[in-house]
């Protein structure tokens, strides 16, 4: 049975899909599946870096495209699992390096051989996107809790839709549970309330998350901080379990929330 | 300028898209991309009829107007190539066409029509509708909603829940209070111009006939 690709995307910079990324491909791999990553931010590469293997790097995504290298060459197998590779993005090239029927041959090709194909989109809703989506069978869609962050979530579930692609899931990324308790940042369900996708997972803001960027280690690793935890759920949901809600706020909201979103 | 290859038309039938017998295929395939390309969000899931006239297709050629129709994002229901005039002349004003939507209107995306508009699904901030008619949003208004676009102050706005960023009827505008109302729990509501205002009150269907 070929593979699953998933796109990981957003519309506004910045709200955590490359960390979204990392953290669900190290999850999934840790958990026995075959995974691959590919970078398509072309020109701003950063998956590889936050995965800690930017010293690896020989061949990138276009040389695959421009046939400079086989695909197997240029796959980089992780350090902590060999069921985890990445391929990484041209850092030097032109953005329109690659074409989105290109992509798609190439997500088919590593869909052959992984059960897992995470791609971590560029922000934004151009050639970049367009190309991160080609291949997609599913889409995550990733926001923090801003009014702004969400409305370009809600254009990225339309343009979405327009390209084929229905039902997306939502991560919420960088909550803070004492704002949102003092009304001071989006709750939830208003969010799920405008964008009408199912709820895959709440992401609480956490300085972890700063530090293991740094150092290339996912939190994924770390099931003792909350946002490695809550990764981790996220990864027994994308398996098909059903996991409750972090409670964030201590009050059961989290719990709630499940009923509200129908989640499987 | 020469006659247009391809001509669209709000029709009681909804849209349909109307070939010249006599214009070459590229031209149409051309012109219809040209036309098209500006309105991208609009025609967004729509289902258009074809009209292709005297004009008999070659084979291939309908695959192509499909797939140039695929690209943004509407499709071709029906090819008509029987000679035949469109009903729409001998339209009554008060059977206006209606376009009913069956989704979420999101960020970014439009709906204009020249008639009245009808949506299962919300209408989210960013998202826009503009109709010559009414508008009925069986969902709730975020974004921004134009009724009686061309000029009926009469035209309505009725939703399960007005929320809008900007509601506009004819040539009246308000936009929502700066700060967020309470919650109201009193069922569908409407928008209708009154004096010189725009009020939004609760739906009350025995009240209608006498609006108008
Ligand atoms: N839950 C979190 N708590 C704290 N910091 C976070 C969290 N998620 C992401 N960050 C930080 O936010 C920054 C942006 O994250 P990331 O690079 O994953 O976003 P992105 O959506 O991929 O950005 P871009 O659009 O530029 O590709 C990074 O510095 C990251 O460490
Ligand atoms: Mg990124």
């Amino acid at each position: 049975m070929p593979g699953k690709a998933l796109v990981i995307t957003s519309g506004k910079g910045g709200v955590g899909k490359t960390t979204a990324t990392a953290n669900l491909g190290l999850g999934l791999a840790l958990r026995g599946h075959k995974v691959a990553l590919v970078d398509s931010d072309t020109g701003l590469r950063n998956l590889d870096v936050v995965m800690g293997l930017e010293n690896r790097i020989v061949y990138d995504l276009v040389d695959v495209i421009e046939g400079n290298c086989r695909l197997a060459q240029a796959l980089i197998r992780d350090k902590r699992t060999r069921n985890l590779v990445l391929l990484p993005t041209a850092q030097s090239k032109e953005k329109d390096a690659v074409k989105p029927e290109q992509m798609k041959e190439l997500v088919k090709q590593l869909k052959e051989e992984f059960d897992y194909i995470l791609v971590d989109s560029p922000a934004g809703i151009e050639h970049g996107f367009r190309n991160a989506v080609a291949g997609a069978d599913e889409a995550i869609i990733v926001t923090t809790p801003e009014v702004a962050a969400v409305r370009d979530a809600d254009r990225i579930i339309g343009l979405l839709e327009a390209s084929g692609l229905y039902d997306p899931s939502l991560i919420v990324n960088r909550v803070r549970p004492d704002m949102v308790r003092r009304g001071d940042m989006m709750d939830i369900t208003d969010i799920i309330d405008i964008l009408a996708i199912p709820l895959l997972g709440v992401v609480p803001d956490d300085e972890g998350i700063i530090v293991s960027t740094n150092r290339g280690e996912p939190v994924v690793l770390n099931g003792r901080c909350r946002s490695g935890e809550a990764f981790g759920n996220i990864v027994r949901r994308l398996e098909g379990e059903e996991v409750p809600f972090l409670d964030l706020r201590g009050d059961g909201i989290f719990e709630k929330l499940k009923r509200l979103v129908g989640l499987r | 300028m020469a006659r247009e290859a391809v001509v669209f038309k709000g029709t009681r039938h909804g849209i349909t898209i109307q070939i010249d017998e006599d214009a070459q295929f590229q031209q149409v395939l051309t012109e219809l991309r040209e036309k098209l390309d500006p309105a991208r969000d609009f025609f967004l899931g729509a289902s258009v009829k074809l009209v292709t006239g005297r004009r008999s297709l070659a084979t291939g050629e309908q695959e192509a107007l499909m797939e140039v129709a695929k690209e943004y994002g509407l499709t071709l229901t029906e090819v008509d190539d029987e000679p035949r005039e469109l009903p729409e002349s001998q339209e009554e004003p008060s059977h206006e066409p209606t376009l009913l939507v069956r989704r979420t209107i999101r960020s970014g995306q439009r709906i204009h029509y020249p008639g009245h508009v009808v949506i299962l699904g919300d209408v989210n901030p960013g998202a826009e509708v503009v109709a010559a008619g009414d508008i009925v949003i069986l969902g709730t208004l975020r974004g921004m909603a134009h009724a009686g676009a061309s000029g009926d102050e009469n035209a309505l706005v009725i939703g399960l829940h007005l929320e809008p960023t900007q509601l506009r009827i004819a040539g009246f505008i308000c936009r929502s209070p700066d700060e967020k109302p309470p919650l109201r729990h009193g069922g569908p509501e409407m928008a209708c111009v009154q004096g010189d205002v725009i009020v939004i009150r609760t739906y009350d269907a025995g009240q209608l006939s006498g609006l108008k």
